[in-house]
């Protein structure tokens, strides 16, 4: 018995992923790092402009941020994104539907990022934004099925995001209907949301 | 809707989110549409950031500090003044014509965003110059920096040389409030609080506006400029914001309600609600 549970704590250590919810709590938006301690690589999600608490996050695991990826273009704060991708020499992801003007990865639906036992899928969620992506993690080291889904301007606790933010709010709703709640309801039930926002309006 | 969680798990939100419960399209989109509140004017400034069409600030954003003395050639030269000092520096004393918008407030550059003219360049009056750098550093978040063209930090009694002197807005407790509003002198109260928090409750006969859209409805009030009003808020934040528009409007007989509407509520004087 001792000697199995020497072995877990070994396997464990070596391979388990690692997450954290970093919120800028005077305007409740969620941001996220998800790390990988089998390869010491991480990624940032939606990072907001101050771009510190990421870089402290990734240094406490003694971790490399690999990627840094925007959910969607925001529209009601500025993306720290591009000036984390440069301080670190990140790569940049995008949605490929998003309108942007400077050199970034293009990712869509079902593309997946792989960092040693940790996978991330894009889900495409529109309806906030026609580009938006979710990201779907599994951490292999634990088992095959997602354990989180970031779910940015898509889900909130309890509400979903405004459809009517950065575009016409029936067609946003509608997008909404069709395709973005569909998705989530091929979920299953044990996994967990991570919004992009905690409180506030967007 | 605020939660005072921070994660959710997608079975829970299948059976108890209100937005997923739709079985009908047209339902849906109705209920998706409703009771949302304004969309902030800055919001394309913030996609154009966004989207690469507009610069983002990658370093620390910087604004050299101007003495006092240069203000009033600056506002001639079409510079708006926001003052992020405190509800009480800025009723004892404030140049002529500035915004309050306190940089201790928790929402500090939502409301900057809110109540200024996007077009503005701006001078920021501040506590002192870690102040002022703190107060930049909020305003990148929204992309607002890039329109703070100077700082003053050294204080503003200079302004009162050379004829000019400064402005007060006189600050009233809920106590004294309250016996001026039985006392039958006239005395108007406006509410510049968010629609809910007026609907749990509010002071009888008050007006309502929210402080938001105060820049651009202030023509909707229907009170005088001459008539004596006391504005109140949450907590009194808020309220001087609003009370430095009205002032810039010709509102001569103000009073920021110290406290707001938690002090009128802790002094036990009635409220009336929706």
């Amino acid at each position: 018995m001792m000697f199995r549970a020497v072995q877990i704590f070994a396997l464990t250590r070596l391979k388990v992923m690692w997450f954290e919810q970093i919120v800028r709590r005077e305007t409740g938006c969620a941001t996220y790092v998800i790390g990988s301690s089998d390869s010491c690589e991480c990624a940032v999600y939606d990072p907001l402009w101050d771009i510190e608490p990421y870089r402290e996050a990734a240094a406490a695991r003694a971790s490399r941020i690999r990627y840094v990826i925007d959910s969607h273009s925001h529209a009601d704060h500025v993306s720290g994104a591009r000036r984390l991708a440069e301080a670190t020499g990140a790569e940049l992801v995008l949605p490929v539907l998003a309108e942007i003007t400077y050199e970034a990865t293009r990712v869509e639906g079902g593309d997946r990022i792989r960092m040693g036992e940790v996978e991330m899928e894009m889900v495409h969620t529109p309806g906030h934004r026609p580009e938006q992506l979710c990201l779907l993690i599994t951490d292999h080291s634990r088992g095959e099925e997602p354990w989180c889904i970031l779910t940015a301007d898509f889900l909130h606790v309890g509400d979903l995001a405004r459809p009517d933010l950065a575009q016409p709010g029936v067609e946003g709703a509608e997008t909404f209907f069709d395709k973005a709640i569909p998705t989530l309801d091929s979920l299953p039930d044990f996994v967990e949301a991570y919004p992009g926002h905690v409180a506030g309006s967007t | 809707m605020k939660s005072g969680k921070f994660v959710t798990t997608v079975g829970f939100e299948k059976l108890y989110n209100p937005a997923l419960q739709f079985k009908d399209r047209d339902a849906f989109v109705e209920y998706m549409n409703e009771d949302q509140p304004v969309r902030p004017a800055n919001i394309p400034n913030v996609m154009a950031i966004n989207q690469g069409r507009m610069p983002l600030t990658m370093d620390e954003p910087r604004a050299p500090c101007v003495p006092v003395t240069d203000v009033s050639d600056l506002i001639g030269a079409g510079h708006i003044v926001v003052d992020t000092r405190s509800e009480v520096a800025f009723g004892s004393g404030h140049i002529p014509g500035s915004y309050n918008v306190q940089l201790a407030s928790p929402e500090f550059e939502q409301r900057f965003g809110w109540v200024t003219p996007l077009d503005a360049p701006v001078i920021l009056v501040a506590e002192s110059e870690p102040d002022a750098q703190r107060a930049l550093h909020a305003l990148a978040f929204l992309g607002l920096d890039a329109r703070v063209k100077g700082c003053v930090v050294d204080g503003i009694a200079d302004w009162a040389d050379r004829d000019r002197h400064l402005a007060i807005l006189p600050q009233i407790s809920v106590q004294e409030l309250d016996s001026r509003l039985r006392g039958g002198e006239g005395m108007r109260v406006l509410d510049v609080r968010e629609t809910s928090e007026w609907d749990a409750g509010h002071i009888e006969g008050a007006h309502y506006l929210n402080y938001k859209f105060l820049p651009e409805q202030i023509g909707q009030l229907e009170l005088d400029p001459k008539d004596p009003i006391s504005v109140v808020c949450g907590g009194g934040l808020r309220s001087s914001t609003a009370c430095s528009i009205l002032m810039q409007h010709g509102f001569e007989d103000l009073h920021n309600t110290t406290g707001g509407m938690t002090a009128w509520v802790a002094a036990g004087l009635p409220t009336s609600a929706a």
